[in-house]
């Protein structure tokens, strides 16, 4: 007996082998079941509802010229994932870069004798309560749209993406050890910005 | 790695390895030493993971849906590609 998994296999090769012969009823339908997924990666990205659209057009038209290259062992979710994340990347390379705020500011500060310079506290509750809360969902999103690019972007397909360190090096053509040095600054960073807000009071 | 404290800011430069699970055993060993006996670094640590929880959570939330308006002008720009 068929799986579901077998199942959802052979609708997406079906739908692959019109894709292929150019059938615009099965772009309709691509469009339809995974441009919702793609157009929230693309807004993540670009934090911009107009430049998300853009994007998402771009991508298709990509899927578009590539779709004959598409392996059928792979999956079709994990190939358009990566090609909206790669259009993204590349509009956001094309951008004049805007005044943004510099890392080692975001980063913590220790004494010369290397203890925290502003020891670290508990937050007040866990963050799964604190997200309850509209203001604090809202205003962790913008902590995140705040981060230089460089670190938003590594921190966007590391974390939020889930892509590998070894992906994401590649992409960005920076080595492995850059990206693991940015995530881990992106992070604290985050980090940073939430902590004043999120602190346990001070007894 | 020859068996010494940690600083603080030792710690939180390689607290990155250790929440990965990528950091050797040996290393990690000392890690913990520190955490043990610094809970600044205890709540660091802590407050990294919830951060990195909280952002992934609040990016997961949305699905956005494609209005027919934009699905038509993607159809329209492969045809024309």
């Amino acid at each position: 007996m068929a799986s579901p998994h077998s199942n959802a296999e052979s609708a997406d090769n079906n739908l692959v082998a019109a894709l292929k012969i150019g059938d615009e009823e099965a772009f309709r339908q691509l469009i339809e079941q995974q441009g919702p997924r793609m157009l929230s990666v693309a807004r993540r990205f670009m934090r911009d509802d107009d430049q998300a659209r853009d994007v998402l057009q771009e991508a298709f038209i990509q899927v578009f010229r590539k779709i004959h290259t598409f392996k059928e062992q792979s999956k079709l979710s994990t190939w358009l994932h990566r090609i909206v994340v790669n259009t993204a990347l590349m509009r956001i390379r094309s951008q004049k870069r805007k005044r943004e705020d510099s890392i080692e500011d975001m980063l913590p500060g220790f004494l010369e004798d290397g203890h925290q310079a502003n020891p670290a506290r508990p937050w007040a509750a866990t963050g799964e309560k604190l997200l309850q809360r509209k203001e604090v969902r809202q205003f962790v999103r913008e902590a995140i749209d705040r981060l230089p690019e460089n670190y938003r972007t590594v921190l966007l397909m590391r974390d939020i993406e889930e892509m590998s360190t070894a992906e994401t090096a590649q992409a960005l053509e920076v080595t492995e050890n850059a990206v693991k040095i940015r995530l881990h600054r992106a992070r604290q960073a985050l980090r940073e910005q939430l902590d004043p807000a999120l602190r346990e009071e001070a007894e | 790695m020859t068996q010494r404290s940690l600083t603080c800011r030792e710690a939180i430069d390689f607290l990155i390895d250790y929440v990965q699970g990528e950091m050797p055993p040996k290393q990690a060993e000392v890690f913990e030493e520190h955490l043990d006996r610094c809970p600044p670094c205890q709540a660091y640590l802590e407050t990294y993971r919830e951060a990195v929880r909280m952002g992934k959570e609040v990016c997961k939330e949305d699905r956005q849906p494609i209005d027919p308006h934009l699905a038509q002008a993607i159809l329209d720009a492969i045809r024309k590609s």
